[in-house]
């Protein structure tokens, strides 16, 4: 069967609904990003898959979705790399105390309340193969998750980046990226060492050497590269070339230790040199394909993966709506409540609180790790990617009313104010 | 100080209940697994009866997807028919949920054949085996039809 016609109509087919639906949300007031999300489950089982089956089949035969899915992958690389070089230490350090409580506490509430949640729902939602513990701390580490990008590009869009709030905010979701997929990355290694014959040990020592080389030595490397950049001012191929070669070994090695390919890439982001110049530069050039071709697809992907007609009858609705509520609660409450005693006012409180509950793409990106490794079922995947939608759809609506206009011009009015005295 | 006390307080002590939380979760017993694709063989004595469209004279799979106890079970035999059920302790029991013919594809919209399938997961070493019959309501011939299936594949969470 001709497999390349194939895939390229697949990709002609998922951009246009993509930039289609972007633009419709875009229109409501919604980031693109979460437009792109609904696209793919509406070109999946869940509509296109339901109205016309014929269609569906004959646009997505099964045997083309490895094409798709390892395009998607690779794209995913990139995606975590971007992730990862957006996070700055040194905004983390101006703001370590609060940043630090209100974005631990913003994870071990809902992680919590994850872990409860799941004492009622794995007699309900699994099933004997997979163990309670990684079955608890997965749901777990799914409920703390904050989107990064997508808070960057709400925090940017209500011009809130350059008040109290939106640097908290940031500094809380990188301290919490990093967390979260701290304790994915465990999930991992718990359930992969469950099933294979590679010894745990292994696993543990072994990424604790690497994250050491990576600190120690590979990112004197990366200094390296950025003075090459300097020396040009700009990125060559061949400097390009090597970045590249950086970023996919990185992900070789830590899927080969058992961990995730994406760990690799989120690591090499993390520790490469921040200076704005080449920062920028690097990203220019990965940006846009990775935004515009890429992550559709990847939305496509898990949208073919998710079945929301698994969740059916009032039984299957109610666990659903418990998922919600709790990832809600947990995130909302436990970041608002941290941002409070660390001396905010209630209502930038409830912004910080509102913010971090901002699930998104990184959410997806864990749902399919989930999936993948075999923790939940399709039912459970599911009923995770509408919780996703929902509390990041409710984002950009509910800090207009919690935190209105008038009270971010005036937070970073006072915010320029403080740094220029 | 006081934000170090904050700190225990509002990170340690959840971090003592989660761990606590996850000692008591090792108690539950979740349902017993079934995904998957099952062969199923009619049994040798079996006459012809209503089941003829359901389950082949030969063999017939049977695809279940399950979502803890509750499953949908596809067989694809001269028709594809899909019942929708529960799984409590071994015991399987699912009702009709929807028929096609696959021989006349006009018939869609026909009426659905109610059938009932009770079946017993059993577990010997190296393999699973369902025993069971499927029920026929109304069936002027014979009411139930005895079968057994052998596990072929685990379901694609397995297949790792």
């Amino acid at each position: 069967m001709p497999q390349l016609p194939t895939l390229l109509i697949q990709v002609v087919v998922i951009l246009l609904v993509a930039r289609l639906v972007g633009w419709i949300f875009r229109r409501i007031h919604q980031p693109q990003v979460i437009g792109e999300m609904a696209a793919g489950i509406l070109l999946g089982p869940s509509l296109l898959g339901w109205v016309s089956p014929a269609i569906s089949s004959a646009l997505f035969p099964i045997e083309s979705l490895g094409f798709l899915n390892s395009l998607s992958q690779v794209g995913l690389l990139f995606f975590m790399f971007l992730v990862g070089m957006e996070l700055d230490g040194r905004r983390l350090l101006e703001r370590r105390h609060t940043a630090v409580l209100t974005s631990h506490v913003s994870i071990i509430f809902p992680f919590l309340l994850g872990t409860l949640a799941a004492l009622y729902l794995y007699p309900r939602l699994s099933d004997e193969r997979v163990k309670f513990v990684h079955f608890a701390l997965f749901l777990g580490a799914a409920m703390s998750v904050t989107a990064f990008p997508v808070l960057a590009r709400i925090l940017t869009e209500r011009r809130l980046l350059g008040g109290e709030v939106g640097a908290v905010a940031v500094a809380c979701a990188a301290v919490g990226d990093v967390t979260a997929w701290c304790l994915l990355a465990a999930v991992v290694v718990l359930v992969r060492a469950y099933d294979s014959l590679a010894p745990l040990w292994l696993t543990v020592f072994g990424s604790a050497a690497y994250i050491a080389a990576m600190l120690l030595v590979i990112r004197r490397v990366l200094i390296g590269l950025q003075r090459m950049y300097e020396k040009r001012s700009a990125i060559t191929q061949d400097l390009m070339a090597l970045i590249l070669l950086l970023v996919f070994g990185s992900a070789w090695v830590t899927e080969q230790l058992g961990i995730h390919a994406l760990f690799g890439a989120f690591l090499i982001g993390v520790i490469m040199p921040k200076e704005a110049g080449f920062k920028r530069a690097l990203s220019g050039k990965l940006e846009d394909l990775t935004v515009v071709l890429f992550l559709p697809l990847f939305f496509a992907f898990t949208g073919l993966r998710t079945r929301i007609g698994l969740v059916h009858g009032g039984d299957m609705w109610f666990y659903c709506a418990l998922i919600i509520a709790v990832a809600i609660v947990g995130k909302f409450g436990g970041a608002a409540l941290a941002a409070r005693l660390t001396g905010m006012s209630w209502r930038e409180a409830g912004a910080i609180g509102i913010l971090m509950n901002t699930r998104g793409l990184i959410e997806l990106v864990i749902l399919n790790i989930g999936l993948e490794i075999g923790v939940i079922s399709p039912a459970v995947f599911a009923m995770m990617v509408l919780m996703a939608l929902v509390t990041t759809v409710m984002t950009a609506p509910l800090l207009d009313l919690i935190y209105p206009p008038r009270l971010r011009r005036r937070d970073v009015s006072d915010s320029g104010a403080a740094r220029a005295a | 100080m006081k934000p170090i006390l904050l700190y225990l307080f509002l990170v340690g002590v959840p971090v003592l209940a989660v761990s606590e939380v996850l000692r008591a979760g090792q108690r539950l017993r979740p349902p017993v697994f079934v995904e998957g694709t099952w062969m199923i063989e009619r049994d040798a004595g079996a006459e012809a009866s209503c089941s003829d469209d359901v389950i082949s004279s030969d063999s017939t799979v049977l695809t279940i997807s399950q979502s803890g106890p509750h499953l949908v079970l596809t067989l694809n035999g001269r028709n594809r028919t899909t019942l929708e059920g529960e799984i409590h302790d071994a015991k399987i029991t699912a009702v009709t949920a929807g028929f096609a013919s696959l021989s006349s594809p006009d018939s869609q919209g026909a009426a659905v054949p109610e059938i009932q399938l009770n079946a017993t997961v059993e577990r010997t070493s190296g393999s699973d085996r369902l025993l069971g019959a499927l029920v026929f309501n109304p069936c002027p011939s014979i009411t139930a039809t005895p079968f057994s299936a052998k596990r072929q594949t685990t379901g694609p969470l397995q297949e790792r």
